[in-house]
């Protein structure tokens, strides 16, 4: 669990290259570490189990369907999954929708506010589950910095680490995650 | 000056809504110099307003815990599947190159309603991966393969009970539903098709400019939302925001940030927000001010039909 970042992106990218080329393995190597994201997002965002597994059912069925576009290159293959999961449960979401509106079209308030809150939410479980992966002390500087808040100097003195340091992670983390992101607007668009 | 780095850029994202963290005076003639180059260099701002957005995604990040794993009969549906030959109706692999297919309209499941799972999960074949941890490591994928042909085998009639249910419960919904949900199980087409248009005008009442348009396109993949301008929209020293409002001019959604200030440009959107009435595509001139908010500063808009 605790690799340094870095290997562990060659890691990703060797996996990709397996993945891309018709590897089974690869395919389950990429559900053992990411169906926990794929399904957790599903679940969230839907709120139901059966719906949640169907979601991440396809999800890894049209991964492997259309592994040749997974580019090594253009970042990480949870970002490309998650990507895909927000197509994925937006059409669950559209499939409902029309169900519901079809079999009730006179109780036409029972159909719900659509959840503009939470546009953000695979993004967000993404940036947690990659920080669970990322070693120490990254994870807690980035911890800190982004979803706590704090100032670069008080984590610096909290974590007794030069303010230098602190600041190089901060920076890389924010400038990492902006690619992740962008990987799943590429997918998701 | 040239561009900053994206160390600085990185910088500018967390120093804008975080005055605090200059490291030493030093760092203030750069950042000074820095943001006057923003003021003038679109493909810089639209970095750092992608930093902020990626910072306020951290932002909001913090409480998220408790994850769901799938249960464990998951991996094998997957594998099932993959290993099914194809039968009539489903769809063939796409051609190398190509995105990630959505399953077609017609395949189990997509009417929302429950009834045409393939068995309940009692009946999944009992290869199933064991439930401790996550379903099956790799090492355990060479027993699974092994005994795929037996699996394949004891599926088959299910899958053509399943068929027969399918065909049954798609004309009972057909029935039901009219033409709507007919049109529902024909196949997606292959090419994106423009299912809504509109121009995209300025605010101004007594002498409007269009600026650009909008459309909606159905693609294999869902929908999205197009911008086109004829030529850059001015950001100041923000960047755009686009919204979609809805036409009951209470509620909207934040679509995207147009990275260049100019079209073409799309970003993904669902048929939901259509269809409940999020049908005002709204350009915005956002500041660097840690608002999420729309700034009520529209540069253009357009209604899309309904």
């Amino acid at each position: 669990m605790h690799v340094p970042d870095d290997p562990d992106t060659e890691f990703d990218a060797q996996l990709c290259v397996e993945f891309a080329a018709g590897s089974r393995d690869a395919l389950a190597e990429m559900y053992r570490r990411w169906s926990t994201l794929v399904h957790t997002i599903a679940y969230r965002a839907l709120g139901d189990r059966h719906d949640a597994e169907d979601v991440t059912q396809q999800v890894f069925v049209s991964a492997w369907h259309g592994r040749a576009s997974l580019r090594p290159d253009q970042g990480s293959p949870a970002a490309w999954l998650v990507g895909i999961t927000k197509h994925r449960v937006a059409d669950m979401r559209t499939q409902r929708y029309r169900a519901r509106r079809n079999l009730s079209a006179v109780a036409a308030q029972t159909v719900t506010e659509p959840d503009v809150h939470d546009d953000d939410l695979a993004e967000r479980l993404l940036l947690v589950h990659e920080l669970e992966r990322m070693g120490d002390p990254r994870a807690t500087v980035l911890r800190m910095a982004f979803m706590e808040d704090r100032p670069q100097q008080e984590i610096a003195s909290e974590l007794d680490l030069p303010i230098g340091t602190v600041k190089s992670h901060v920076r890389r983390g924010l400038i990492e995650l902006r690619r992740r992101l962008e990987e799943v607007d590429r997918v998701a668009s | 000056m040239s561009h900053p780095d994206d160390d600085l850029l990185a910088d500018l994202a967390l120093n804008i809504s975080d005055s605090d963290s200059h490291t030493g005076p030093g760092d203030d003639t750069s950042h000074a110099e820095a943001l006057a180059h923003l003021a003038g260099c679109a493909a810089c701002a639209d970095t750092v307003a992608d930093l902020r957005r990626a910072l306020s995604v951290a932002r909001r990040a913090h409480r998220e815990t408790g994850w769901e794993a799938p249960a464990p009969d998951v991996w094998s549906r997957i594998t099932d599947e993959l290993d099914s030959p194809p039968t009539s109706g489903s769809r063939p692999d796409p051609p190398p190159g190509s995105p990630a297919p959505m399953p077609s309209a017609g395949s189990p499941g997509s009417d929302g309603t429950r009834d045409h799972r393939p068995g309940p999960k009692t009946e999944q074949p009992p290869h199933a991966p064991p439930e401790h941890g996550q379903a099956a490591p790799p090492d355990e994928l060479t027993e699974l393969r092994s005994e795929r042909r037996d699996r394949e085998a004891a599926r088959r009639p299910r899958r053509i009970a399943w068929s027969a249910g399918l065909a049954a419960a798609a004309l009972v919904i057909g029935l039901l539903g009219g033409r709507a949900l007919w049109h529902e199980s024909a196949p997606q087409p292959p090419q994106p098709v423009t299912v809504a248009q509109a121009p995209l005008d300025t605010l101004d009442t007594t002498s409007p400019q269009q600026l650009g348009e909008a459309a909606v396109v159905r693609t294999s993949n869902g929908y999205k939302l197009d911008i086109d301008t004829s030529k850059p929209l001015p950001a100041g020293s923000g960047y755009l925001e686009v919204w979609l409002i809805n036409r009951d001019g209470k509620r909207m959604v934040s679509v995207g940030v147009m990275r260049n200030g100019e079209g073409p440009v799309s970003f993904p959107i669902t048929q939901k927000l259509i269809d409940e009435g999020y049908v005002i595509v709204d350009i915005s001139r956002e500041q660097f001010d840690d608002n999420p908010a729309h700034s009520g500063d529209s540069v253009v808009r357009g209604k899309l039909p309904a």
